[in-house]
């Protein structure tokens, strides 16, 4: 059951986006820096786009939920823990270990990838837009959730390693209660999340298969 | 305490006589009901015998706007309503996210709220967390006193009951309930009300969720419990359902002119219902929803055939 309805939602949303303008240029322009990152074929240190994925799951965590979305909904406060606790582990995982590489291997899971990383950039706005949250309440990655969780899924997929499971829990339970919460309140982008969740999990749990099995 | 108008209850076959000597009552203007001038039906508290409007005010979903001033004042002007047409109960929650603080900077707002019942939730586990959200919700109606609190879906009740019967001898708190809804946990809700010195249960009741008629409701009359219906529209599931459907010719008879006073008059027709808490983010339904509160109401064969016309739909 969600406390509110649509329309109080998209409010709240473009309240939220217009008391942190114009930082979605700047949140769109860092997309853009991790999109560059992963397509660029190298096997250098990932820890500055690292960085910004995790500093993206912070704010929208203390700013979006927390600060702002919390209001409406008792809930935000444990969506905030887990988009906090999403971050520390990127940043543990990524950058203190700095156990994390960012590679484009124009395989499947490369393709879909970097597919996301697009989508969460440019599609999840567009989609949002015609499907009727209107221009102030568009849903931008790094400041609402809906198109980190994506941005994430796709930055997981391009990890040279298998990316650790750790770090698709968050975004798979995430990705299911957005969608859910989107089906419930008619917000249709929203709904492109499981399938991006599933589709990543499954390619993260082949690409561990198969570096297991030429280990062997 | 509030005046008490005994309603006039009307079957279809006596309307149909009446009809057959004047003519023109079947469709008398419910606008005419619908001023203020005359009072709601009240129904009594069995507890104490006071006498609160039948049709109250609930705020899941609609109350919770935040903090945006443009919708709070639009849910200003709600409230205003609900208290110009002689409302009295408005029913909410913590877990209505910031419906209790939009309620409370309503209420201190405008003049009129004289005939307020205030109702709310304690909704926590542990006993010391109740107090710390019951506490928090007297600050955030601007209140002293609650004239009702409830213990939500029945968490951790035991706890808050005990609270609340030490809150009730202290004044805090006049009456005490417990609620459910969507006909969840109704064998523990018998159990509390067979059991428990409560004076309200809130349960959900409407022409397609019936179970309450079975056992809860007659209940609820056998042991002295006031009863508040919730979802007395079914979340909107009943003008999903049957609002493009025609009224039946016979809706006048019961001074109904459109489906909400329909659904709501059965509601708050039943002997052991106290009052019905429809919630809506608009002047126009609310004063709709109003109307249902004056007039004619249903009696039991009438009840039968409003059951009957809707199985047809």
């Amino acid at each position: 059951m969600i406390p509110f309805s649509r329309d109080v939602f998209l409010d709240l949303v473009a309240q939220y986006n217009a008391l942190l303008w114009p930082a979605q240029i700047a949140a769109l322009l860092l997309g853009l820096v991790v999109l560059y990152f992963s397509i660029r074929t190298h096997d250098g240190n990932s820890r500055f786009p690292v960085l910004i994925v995790a500093v993206s799951w912070l704010a929208v965590g203390i700013g979006y939920f927390a600060l702002h979305f919390s209001t409406l909904n008792w809930a935000a406060w444990l969506s905030a823990a887990l988009f906090v606790t999403q971050a520390l582990l990127l940043v543990w995982t990524g950058v203190i270990r700095s156990g994390f590489r960012l590679h484009y291997d124009n395989d499947i899971a490369s393709q879909i990838g970097v597919a996301l990383l697009a989508f969460a950039i440019a599609g999840y706005p567009l989609l949002g837009l015609a499907t009727g949250t209107g221009t102030a309440a568009l849903p931008i990655v790094g400041i609402d959730p809906g198109p980190t969780v994506l941005l994430t899924w796709g930055f997981l997929l391009l990890s040279t390693t298998p990316a650790p499971l750790v770090l698709a829990v968050i975004p798979f339970i995430a990705a299911c209660v957005g969608a859910a919460a989107g089906w419930l309140i008619d917000l249709p982008a929203d709904l492109v999340l499981p399938p991006a969740a599933v589709a990543g999990l499954w390619l993260i749990l082949a690409k561990r298969r198969r570096y297991r099995g030429a280990a062997k | 305490m509030m005046r008490t108008f005994e309603p006039k209850v009307l079957g279809r076959r006596g309307f149909l006589a009446g009809l057959a000597g004047a003519g023109a009552a079947a469709n008398m203007p419910t606008a005419s009901l619908a001023a203020a001038a005359i009072p709601l039906i009240t129904r009594a508290i069995p507890a104490s015998g006071e006498a609160i409007p039948i049709i109250g005010m609930g705020t899941w979903i609609t109350m919770n706007v935040g903090n945006d001033p443009a919708l709070r004042a639009d849910r200003l002007k709600v409230v205003q309503a609900f208290f110009d047409e002689g409302g009295g109960m408005i029913d909410s929650s913590p877990m209505y996210g910031s419906s209790e603080a939009v309620i409370g900077d309503s209420l201190s707002k405008i003049a009129n709220s004289r005939g307020l019942f205030s109702a709310t939730k304690v909704w926590t586990l542990s006993q010391w967390m109740g107090v710390r959200q019951m506490n928090n919700s007297f600050d955030l109606w601007g209140l002293k006193r609650f004239d009702l609190m409830q213990i939500h879906n029945l968490v951790d009740w035991e706890a808050h009951l005990e609270t609340l019967l030490e809150w009730k001898k202290e004044g805090l708190v006049r009456y005490i309930g417990i609620t459910t809804s969507h006909g969840r946990r109704h064998d523990d809700l018998a159990d509390i009300m067979r059991k428990q010195p409560i004076d309200f249960v809130q349960l959900t009741y409407n022409m397609l969720d019936l179970e309450a008629e079975d056992r809860l409701l007659p209940l609820a009359k056998e042991r002295g419990i006031a009863v508040i219906v919730n979802r007395p529209f079914q979340r909107g599931g009943l003008f999903d359902r049957f609002d493009s459907a025609p009224l039946p010719d016979w809706a006048g008879a019961i001074d109904c002119s459109n489906w909400a006073q329909l659904f709501l008059k059965f509601v708050v027709s039943h002997p052991a219902v106290t009052c019905a808490i429809p919630a809506t983010s608009r002047v126009d339904h609310l004063r709709q929803n109003m109307a249902a509160g004056r007039g004619r109401l249903p009696d039991a064969e009438m009840r039968a055939q409003m059951i009957r016309y809707i199985e047809t739909l």
